[in-house]
């Protein structure tokens, strides 16, 4: 395994929590109700099922961006314009898979497989692994970056995951890198990571593979700086990896390529981790999409929906009382209490970790004082949201939460001045209309006068 | 002598730069026009106009001559306070009372009743509603602004507000 020669800027060293990483993953019972959401990164997506109608497993019920198959049995429930339900059967009969693809298959029908499987970015991006590779295919791609990272404490699904389906992992890799024209092919992963023996022995038997340990510290995972520390080359604002020549995959989403090409299976379960500060025992579990977080925290004796962030501890956001796992629920964060918060001693810690070389300092000022002007202008924006700065604040202010809260805030204002903007046009256009109607109408007028009463002289 | 001199001189040039004055007024018009757009952009353009004008650019060029700030409801105190700090006129601070509150919402023309009588058509400011005479009419969501505008207009009043953009 080689160590990585470049670095990123920023970031902090923080415990892992990942004693149960040694733990086996577990299967998840079947709940009573699966709910799947209709939309997709903002996007919908069109239900290809009509209500009571009965499903197999696999079975495509959602069409759009990406596709979305039925997890088990069942009967289609409710279609409420933005969430299926799906009521389990019980007897979790599957759909026959697709033929499984050999290695010589031409690029376009690994592309179709992929995307009639649904397989999105499992890492929490959910981008379209089909669009995402048929861009890279576009730009000529030479480094294909597999992320194995996992750099969020309290958080190993992806290290179990490759610790127990190494192989499995490494073909879809395989296949993905198929797609691109003999690519470098870099898995980079913690060096602290239970997986690497195995994956040190599995890469040895293939040649191309290079095992690249990166910097321990947090954030190395996050797509833009593990690009830097792959690359060399730091990403400019805005900048995706593919703009510098690469393409990072997570290893769930190779380990479901593989399940797509060689299994011809569609994405309809996935493993994620049950765990953060507020659950006594850990763990990881395979769980269908659409499986209600509240029967998986009842599953594994943890909190309730209040105190359960969608993700990790750091980023994860706050899940609602009807919250359901969808493909880029990586894991369920029970947290512990709120810590208390004092007030900003402006020490600079968060200046000094982010990754991204914000001012976060002054960020947080103009935030709490709502100068949305002032916080577009310092590039918050370019925030990657993986919360360094909460992790440093010796305060506890969460400046994560505030800096989300804003961009929202930022992008609503946005959305406004583009309503209004439309809405001046077009009233300045019927305004014009209105104008020339009256000018035309007074010059029909003048005419008819000049052209006098010649009917009446008579 | 020499003061009828001086004086003829000085009234000579007096009258020059009047007329080059004069004359730049109005060629470039540009000082008024700039504070019009300026008031124009802090305007919300939803052109209900309950500020009495006929619409957020007509408003804005009333207010440029010294009309009051305070008669926009869908702008709020929010742009009460962002219009009294660029025009230095701080006798405002809160819409006038008088005018109903704007409710941000949008029109919706229940097609079952509405009769085809196209009167609504030129009620609305930005040409959001489609239809024609004896043809069921209905409202384009993304275009409309939630004036209000054709509500009164209708006969048979079969246009409501409804909740929400998308």
């Amino acid at each position: 395994m080689n160590r990585a020669i470049n670095d990123f800027v920023g970031g902090l060293c923080i415990e892992e929590h990942k004693d149960h990483r040694h733990l086996p993953s577990e299967h998840a019972p079947l709940p009573q109700l699966l709910t799947l959401c209709l939309s997709h990164r903002g996007s919908a997506l069109q239900s290809l099922v009509s209500p009571s109608t009965a499903v197999l497993g696999g079975t495509p019920i959602a069409d759009g961006d990406v596709m979305l198959h039925a997890p088990t049995s069942g009967t289609v429930e409710i279609i409420d314009g933005r969430w299926i339900h799906l009521r389990p059967d019980g007897e979790d009969r599957h759909a026959e898979p697709f033929p499984a693809l050999d290695a010589h298959v031409s690029a376009d029908l690994l592309l179709n497989r992929i995307h009639s499987c649904g397989v999105v970015g499992l890492g929490g991006g959910g981008y379209s692994c089909a669009d995402k590779m048929q861009q890279a295919r576009a730009a000529n791609a030479r480094t294909l970056i597999v992320n194995a990272v996992e750099c969020e404490p309290w958080v190993t699904a992806d290290e179990v995951l490759l610790r127990e389906h190494t192989d499995d992992v490494l073909r879809g890799v395989d296949s993905l890198a198929r797609l691109l024209d003999d690519p470098k092919i870099v898995l980079a992963i913690d060096p602290r990571n239970s997986a690497v023996d195995r994956l040190a022995h599995a890469t040895t038997s293939r040649h191309g593979i290079e095992l690249l340990a990166v910097p321990a510290r947090y954030p190395a995972g996050s797509e833009r700086q593990l690009t830097q520390i792959v690359t060399g080359t730091r990403l400019p604002a805005g900048a995706r990896p593919l703009d510098v020549g690469a393409v990072v995959i997570n290893v769930a989403t190779a380990y479901a390529v593989h399940r797509a090409i060689q299994q011809g299976e569609p994405l309809t379960r996935r493993l994620i981790s049950v765990t953060g500060p507020g659950i006594t025992h850990p763990r990881n579990v395979w769980v269908p999409i659409g499986y209600p977080v509240d029967h998986l925290l009842a599953h594994c004796n943890g909190g309730t929906n209040a105190t359960v962030r969608m993700g990790g501890p750091v980023t994860g956001a706050s899940a609602t009382s009807d919250a359901a796992v969808d493909k880029t629920t990586y894991a369920l964060s029970i947290v512990g209490p709120p810590a208390r918060i004092d007030p900003c001693i402006h020490c600079g810690q968060c200046d000094a970790v982010c990754p991204e070389g914000l001012s976060v300092d002054a960020l947080h000022f103009h935030a709490d004082r709502r100068d949305l002007a002032a916080v577009d202008r310092l590039h918050l924006f370019d925030c990657i949201e993986c919360g360094a700065c909460d992790l440093a604040c010796p305060s506890a202010i969460p400046l994560l939460a505030q800096f989300r809260r804003l961009r929202i805030a930022l992008a609503e204002r946005a959305d406004a001045e583009v309503r209004a903007e439309h809405a001046r046009t077009r009233f300045e256009r019927q305004q014009r209309r209105q104008s020339r109607d009256r000018a035309e109408e007074e010059q029909r007028r003048i005419k008819r006068i000049e052209a006098g009463r010649p009917w009446l002289a008579q | 002598m020499t003061i009828v001199i001086a004086a003829v001189l000085a009234g000579a040039f007096a009258a020059l730069a009047g007329a080059l004055l004069g004359f730049a007024k109005h060629t470039w018009p540009t000082a008024d026009g700039a504070l019009v757009a300026a008031i124009d952009a802090l305007l919300p353009q939803i052109q209900c106009a309950q500020c009495g004008y006929p619409g957020c650019r007509p408003y804005a060029i009333a207010i440029s001559q010294g009309a009051p700030i305070n008669r926009c409801p869908p702008g709020g105190e929010a742009l009460v306070r962002s219009l009294s700090t660029l025009l230095g006129r701080s006798e405002h601070t809160a819409i006038d009372s008088r005018l109903p509150p704007f409710q941000n919402l949008l029109a919706f023309i229940d097609e079952s009743r509405c009769i085809g009588c196209a009167l609504c058509l030129p009620a609305c400011p930005v040409d959001a509603i489609v239809g024609a005479h004896q043809q069921v009419h209905t409202v384009i969501a993304r275009e409309c602004t939630g004036c209000e505008l054709c509500l009164p207009a209708c006969p048979v009043d079969c246009i409501r507000l409804v909740r929400a953009r998308p």
